[in-house]
């Protein structure tokens, strides 16, 4: 169990037509769920084809687990669990054929199959069906439960509750509660920013290609803007938004005296968190 | 070596591969059933398809010979065809269609090295063209029997023609396995796939027909693959065998390293 889960130093990774990442830096510890945030083409999905070998950088190191990731090879990526965002598994084979064929390939009994496959909702006589017959939120539910049925000690998930309804989404966030709480470590990349709101421990930001911040959610709240709505006492509502050090802002709040009847201080959502870090990594860019 | 891969790839090949081993069955039982009516007109038949008779080889073999005529299943197009299609299946599959697709990424994500799945997908292919290669000696034996000509035939010679077939589909195995770790999907290694296989059909017909291009017909595996000669009990058979495997080896080892250096799996 030495070593962190994910360790990421100068990772760079360019296409012939544009960005892939660059320099990215990044660390996720054992047991933590870790939300990896950023618009569309950001690279999000080549830093996760990175660190499971599949991409090769053309600068920079991936450790998992503890091991580089090109030599641990297949051994290290049997400890590790996979949804791909846009997920395909392989041609010809029915629902349970494809769960065992990846269990086998894992090496490892799947003890959680059926836990998994209860708690999502699937239905087992659809189990016998072919996958390419399955409807796309169906095909998502096979993916996760190949993801989590041999228990992985990493699990790195690319947009997992992709296709799925609000019910099954929230048993999905229920179950990587789960692995995090028997240990283990959770990577997830995710639009759905109320989701990683509610589940992550730490999120990373990552926009054209650079890795922008690294925070808990608390962090990143503590740090960011904050709403602010006083009521005083002639009736006059007052909303301003305020990105001020807390004591200036208590400061400011205080010069009202006796005028001010109530004070509500809203810390920002993360989508507008997310926004502000992608809208000022846009105007350095600007900038630069 | 992986287990579980192998089986999948066996399950998801087996059917359209013993759907090709049998072209040259019925192309041999249909040889057995003509063969009465062809021996009473071979001369006639001989000047009406001369060009099909100089490709089999009427120089080495009687035309009127029943090894001649029964070494139609092993060199007839449909049973190159079945050949190249029985290995092409499971080697274009993987990597190539699986990349195209979208689910390479989720196999080699499960503990499958890039080495193991190259590796694996050309064993799953072998039992293939091992029995696509003996198919037409089936189809010989069935048609001999039906003629009654299984006196006229030298056996062992067909089976040492059957194993050449085997080699060819073994150096297809590799070719094939290479063009689909080189390329992105499956239609680019399909269509590298034909073009190679037309190329060196152009090759061989070329070196057969023109005398002074003979050389052209070793630039083609189809140049050591030459049932006619084997028949006969001319050529260098343990060359032409040593060339096939060689050729098959060196593509495999080839597809092996060509793997290992992707950028992108």
């Amino acid at each position: 169990m030495a070593g962190r889960a994910i360790e990421t130093e100068g990772l760079t990774f360019h296409y012939a037509g544009g960005v892939g990442v660059s320099d990215v830096d990044l660390t996720v510890e054992r047991g933590e769920i870790f939300g990896f945030l950023g618009p569309n083409g950001a690279g999000k999905t080549t830093t996760i084809r990175m660190l499971l070998d599949l991409l090769r950088p053309d600068r920079g190191a991936a450790r998992v687990l503890g091991q580089p990731v090109r030599a641990g090879s297949g051994e290290l990526r049997r400890r590790i669990g996979f949804l791909p965002g846009d997920l395909a598994l392989p041609a010809g084979l029915s629902g349970a054929q494809a769960l065992d064929l990846f269990a086998a390939l894992a090496r490892r009994a799947p003890i959680r199959r059926d836990e998994t496959l209860d708690r999502i909702g699937f239905p087992r006589q659809a189990l016998p069906r072919k996958v390419k017959n399955y409807s796309t939120g169906m095909r998502q539910m096979i993916g996760l439960a190949c993801a989590l049925q041999h228990e992985p000690e990493l699990l790195i998930l690319d947009e997992p509750t992709s296709g799925l309804d609000p019910l099954v989404r929230d048993a999905v966030l229920g179950l990587l509660r789960d692995a995090r709480a028997r240990g283990q470590t959770v990577f997830l990349s995710s639009h759905v920013l109320d989701e990683v709101e509610r589940l992550c421990d730490r999120v990373g930001v990552i926009h054209q290609g650079r890795l922008h911040q690294v925070a808990a959610i608390a962090e990143l709240r503590l740090a960011s803007r904050r709403h602010v709505t006083l009521a005083f006492a002639d009736g006059r509502v007052e909303r301003f938004t305020s990105d001020e050090p807390a004591p200036r802002l208590l400061e400011r709040l205080r010069a009202h005296g006796e005028a001010l009847r109530s004070v509500e201080i809203r810390a920002a959502a993360l989508d507008e968190i997310f926004r502000d870090i992608v809208g000022s990594a846009d105007a350095a860019e600007r900038r630069a | 070596m992986n287990g579980p891969l192998l089986r999948y790839l066996w399950r998801r090949s087996v059917r359209p591969c013993l759907a090709c081993a049998l072209a040259p069955i019925l192309i041999g039982v249909v040889a057995g059933g003509v063969w009465p009516e062809y021996r009473a007109q071979a001369r006639a038949f001989g000047s009406l398809f001369k060009f099909a008779m100089n490709l089999m080889r009427s120089d080495l073999l009687a035309p009127d010979s029943a090894s001649f005529f029964f070494q139609l299943p092993f060199v007839h197009p449909l049973t190159i065809l079945a050949l190249l299609l029985a290995v092409a299946v499971p080697t274009l599959s993987l990597p190539a269609a699986a990349r195209g697709r979208g689910s390479l990424d989720l196999l080699l994500a499960s503990g499958l090295t890039r080495r193991s799945l190259v590796a694996t997908t050309t064993c799953a292919a072998l039992p293939f063209a091992i029995l696509v290669g003996c198919a037409p000696l089936l189809g010989v034996w069935l048609g001999a029997t039906i003629s009654h000509a299984t006196g006229d035939l030298d056996f062992p010679r067909f089976a040492r023609v059957a194993f050449a077939a085997a080699l060819l589909g073994f150096f297809f195995t590799g070719v094939a396995q290479l063009l689909s770790v080189l390329c992105d999907d499956l239609f680019g290694a399909t269509w590298r796939l034909a073009a190679f296989v037309l190329w060196s059909l152009l090759a061989e017909i070329a070196g057969t027909i023109w005398r002074d291009g003979h050389a052209l017909k070793y630039l083609s595996p189809f140049g050591y693959y030459e049932p006619a000669q084997v028949l006969a009990g001319v050529g260098d058979y343990p060359r032409d065998c040593a060339v096939l495997a060689a050729g098959g080896a060196l593509a495999f080892v080839l597809a092996l390293g060509a793997a290992e250096r992707r950028r992108s799996a």
